[in-house]
């Protein structure tokens, strides 16, 4: 218990008695996120408002104990885990859309406001947000600012930090002010651009300014069938030799395939190898010919088949496969770890061998669903939790995979963020003089240590050994995509 | 190393250096900046900037750095990535890019000649922007020289990444204050096919709703700029070319095939020979025409406006300079208008004369964090010392 009761009290004179949790059975939902890397705080609070985020960090540094901040808890990485216990500021009550601005195209919400709610209040003025992590019916914006959240659509549009322009935070050392601004290019340093994916070392956005997007024209989804992972690949090489910059490129390989028929009934054939899903959007006009250029590249490449749609009821039925691959493995395992990794497209193929290789060597079934067009791999090792021993394998399969990601040229984490469940693994990518570099910017928002403590850079003592013994061992829910 | 013997070395914001150095290797730009002598060290490549900001601290020299980080661009078209000697000019660039059916959309003034390294530590855009974003959207990784002569690198060369800190951003247009660019892995993209047109757009209002117009039907222009003219403004917009049919529609203008010289005029505007004033405005859209006209009050050379990206820029030429106090006023209040907003009048080129009574940045709305970024990084403001806003 690092709460003690001057601080239990700080906080409820704060936000009031009923916004403060601290019995051990309220705390239970707040010990994990995403992932099950668990570690229980001693007291979870709910600020209104910034200046109630204010005080509370204030009240917690001044105690000297851990602040987690956390949004709705879908994180991939252990970003809302309170590693080091203490008090877990939970953004759930600051839900309110300040401005939508159709002239300027920006929108000013709270930092609880899930991501689809964007684009819902936009969507009357014709306009979208666009980065859409999976989680989006429940991840908060401010969720999505800490982990730089990307999702299928970032090939073409990009990611959160290209789509928020500015935010309010409250700074690991209490102060309140502006990052970026509500117009665009402030002078001065882009506090904004290093804030965004700080995975929340170093503050918390208490108001977040987005940039809203035209709805475009016309969609068009093509979902392809392949004998093999190969020739799907050739595929996606040849769309983007063709010039063409798919708004969305997936690939899902046959074990993937397999679960997602058994338990979605999405009409793949029985023998399908992989399929690949090429959306294009703009005017008619060029969509027409992307249609038709992105066609002959998968017939090209031996496409067993080819389905169109243009309606999104149509579309969400060719996307329905891919949307529920993840959840539909609980029926292959009872257990999956899910990874995330990049490398350099070029090298997909191979990676992929080397996956196949390794989990082959422990023992693993493995399903692979990727974000094809930009290189960034999400393996799923099947498991039984059940079986002594297999989940110290299972995160050690899961670590050879993350090296040879790095070694492809890659990088450990594409969107679900390094977290703590990584973050042992960032010398096999950086240099000590490196990470002492990047440590610094924690000093320039005053993060003495104890703000979301153990998170992206790797720390000495204190930290526990949580990651080594559980890891991000996903639990199969229903609605789990990446 | 020697100091190179080079006629008459450029000034910076009206003061002269103390010396030039022009290392050639980037072990000797390391061992340069490593050393303590007292100096201010100002980075210099192609020089196309050496007018932005302050004067350094003095006394202070100028290093040539396209010497020491020069070399090989090691492109893989399949990845749609290139990794860059930050000494590579990104007409070089463009060019290597080209040949094998890609590009890197950043167009700032003098794109030519100007370094990938230069381009990135001053961080503004060109026309292209308005489709593309700012040279920071193009960043995968960079490789930065610190000012104790470290080497430190952030990100990487794939083209999606979350892992650690995005420094890659603190980098960007930074002017080089917190560290020398060496190297930087972009992100490029396969050349499309486009077609440049002209049109009258009367006046500017009615240029920012066709515009909004072309934005809404989601043809995409690569880039809409205004520009005044004599009697109106003018437009110039590059459509990719299978939109252009719906793209003349939606206009509700003439569209006529640009001149020649048409897009880079636009592009280098304010940074001709002549070109002694040159202010860049950001603002939100509702806000344009008012610090237009503030600016039109000023009688500017010429005036271009990117609505889309909600840019402006306007330049004097020598001969045709308004009063120092007028302008000191005029973007006095600008500043005091857009704040509210978050936008910003930066003085690009500023005469020696007005240095006194303008601050070409402004105040930036954290100058205390901005401070902390500087002291983090280069506590004794050994690179760029004094240039970059609030004298940091």
């Amino acid at each position: 218990m690092t709460v003690s009761a001057g601080l239990l009290q700080a906080l409820r004179d704060v936000v009031g008695k009923e916004h403060v949790l601290h019995k051990p059975e309220d705390l239970l939902v707040y010990e994990l996120d995403g992932t099950i890397d668990r570690s229980l705080p001693d007291a979870v609070v709910f600020p209104g408002n910034t200046e109630e985020v204010q005080a509370v960090v204030r009240a917690c540094n001044g105690f000297d104990v851990p602040v987690t901040p956390r949004g709705a808890g879908t994180g991939l990485s252990g970003g809302a885990v309170p590693t080091r216990q203490g008090v877990v500021l939970a953004t759930a009550r600051m839900r309110r859309i300040l401005d939508v601005d159709p002239v300027e195209r920006t929108a000013t919400v709270e930092p609880g406001v899930p991501n689809i709610q964007l684009s819902e209040i936009a969507a009357e003025h014709g306009l979208f947000y666009a980065p859409d992590p999976s989680s989006q019916k429940a991840c908060t914006i401010g969720g999505n600012v800490a982990e730089n959240a990307g999702g299928p659509h970032c090939l073409a549009l990009g990611v959160t930090t290209n789509h928020v322009i500015g935010m309010e935070v409250v700074t690991a050392s209490g102060e309140v002010e502006w990052l970026g601004s509500h117009g665009p290019d402030p002078v001065g340093y882009d506090l904004r651009g290093v804030f965004i994916g700080s995975e929340g070392t170093l503050g918390i956005a208490t108001k977040v300014v987005v940039r809203l997007v035209p709805v475009p024209d016309t969609v068009v989804t093509l979902l392809a069938i392949f004998d093999d992972v190969e020739s799907a690949s050739e595929t996606v090489s040849a769309v983007i030799g063709a010039g063409l910059v798919p708004a969305a490129l997936e690939m899902m390989d046959r074990v993937t395939l397999q679960a997602a028929e058994a338990g979605l009934r999405c009409g793949y054939p029985p023998d399908a190898g992989a399929v690949l899903l090429i959306e294009l959007d703009g005017i008619e006009e060029v969509v027409r010919g992307q249609v038709t250029q992105a066609r002959a590249a998968c017939n090209e490449h031996g496409a067993t088949e080819i389905r169109t749609a243009t309606e999104p009821a149509e579309r969400e039925l060719l996307w329905k496969g891919r949307k529920g691959a993840i959840g539909a493995l609980g029926r292959i395992a009872p257990n999956y770890y899910l990874l995330d990794g990049v490398v350099p497209r070029s090298r997909l193929v191979e990676t992929m061998g080397e996956v196949a290789r390794i989990s082959e060597g422990y023992g693993f079934p493995v399903a692979n669903v990727f974000h094809a067009g930009d290189g960034n791999l999400h393996p799923c090792l099947l498991f039984d939790e059940r079986e002594p021993g297999t989940t110290a394998r299972v995160l050690e399969a899961g670590a050879a995979i993350m090296r040879v990601c790095v070694e492809a040229g890659g990088a450990l984490t594409g969107e679900h963020g390094v977290g703590f469940e990584k973050n042992r693994f960032m010398p096999w990518l950086y240099s000590e003089t490196d990470l002492e570099n990047m440590r610094r910017v924690r000093g320039v928002f005053g993060n003495e240590g104890a703000f979301n403590p153990c998170k992206v850079l790797p720390e000495g003592t204190g930290c526990g050994e949580m990651a080594h013994q559980q890891g991000a061992l996903a639990a199969a829910g229903p609605d789990a995509y990446v | 190393m020697s100091e190179a013997a080079t006629q008459a070395p450029p000034q910076v914001a009206g003061r002269a250096p103390e010396a030039t150095f022009a290392p050639r290797s980037l072990d000797d730009l390391r061992e340069l900046v490593a050393a303590r002598d007292g100096r201010t060290l100002v980075p210099v490549a192609a020089g196309t900037q050496l007018g932005l900001g302050n004067a350094p601290r003095e006394p202070f020299a100028l290093v040539d750095v396209r010497g020491a980080l020069a070399g090989e661009v090691e492109h893989e078209p399949a990845d749609l990535t290139a990794v860059v000697p930050a000494g590579v000019a990104l007409g070089e660039l463009e060019a290597q890019l080209a040949a094998a059916g890609q590009r890197l959309p950043l167009d700032p003034p003098h794109a030519g000649r100007a370094t990938i390294g230069g381009v990135l530590a001053v961080g503004t855009g060109g026309p292209l922007r308005t489709r593309h974003g700012l040279p920071r959207d193009f960043v995968l990784g960079m490789t930065v020289l610190r000012a104790d002569g470290e080497l430190v690198k952030a990100g990487g060369r794939v083209v999606k990444n979350v892992t650690g800190y995005d420094l890659m951003r603190l980098w960007c247009g930074s002017l080089g204050t917190i560290g020398i660019v060496t190297s930087v892995a972009l992100r490029v993209l396969p050349r499309i096919e486009t077609v440049d047109l002209r049109f009258e757009a009367g006046t500017l209002a009615e240029g920012q709703a066709l515009a909004e117009r072309v934005l809404r039907a989601d043809v995409r222009p690569e880039y809409l700029e205004l520009t005044a003219s004599g009697t109106g403004w003018s437009g110039l917009v590059r459509f990719p070319a299978g939109a252009v049919p719906l793209a003349t529609e939606i206009a509700g203008a003439d569209l006529a095939p640009a001149g020649d010289g048409d897009y880079v005029a636009v592009r280098d505007l304010g940074f001709g020979e002549a070109d002694a004033l040159t202010l860049r405005a950001s603002c939100p859209t509702s806000a344009i025409g008012a610090t237009v006209a503030a600016i039109e009050a000023l009688a500017p050379s010429r005036m271009l406006v990117r609505p889309l990206a909600r840019e402006l820029r306007a330049t004097w030429e020598e001969g045709a300079m308004p009063e120092a106090e007028a302008v000191a006023g005029t973007v006095g209040r600008l500043r005091a208008a857009l704040a509210e907003s978050g936008g910003a009048v930066v003085a690009e080129r500023l005469p020696h004369g007005m240095r006194g009574a303008l601050d070409p940045w402004g105040r930036a709305a954290n100058p205390a964090r901005m401070t902390a970024v500087k002291a983090a990084f280069d506590p004794d403001g050994r690179l760029n010392g004094g240039r970059f806003v609030g004298g940091l």
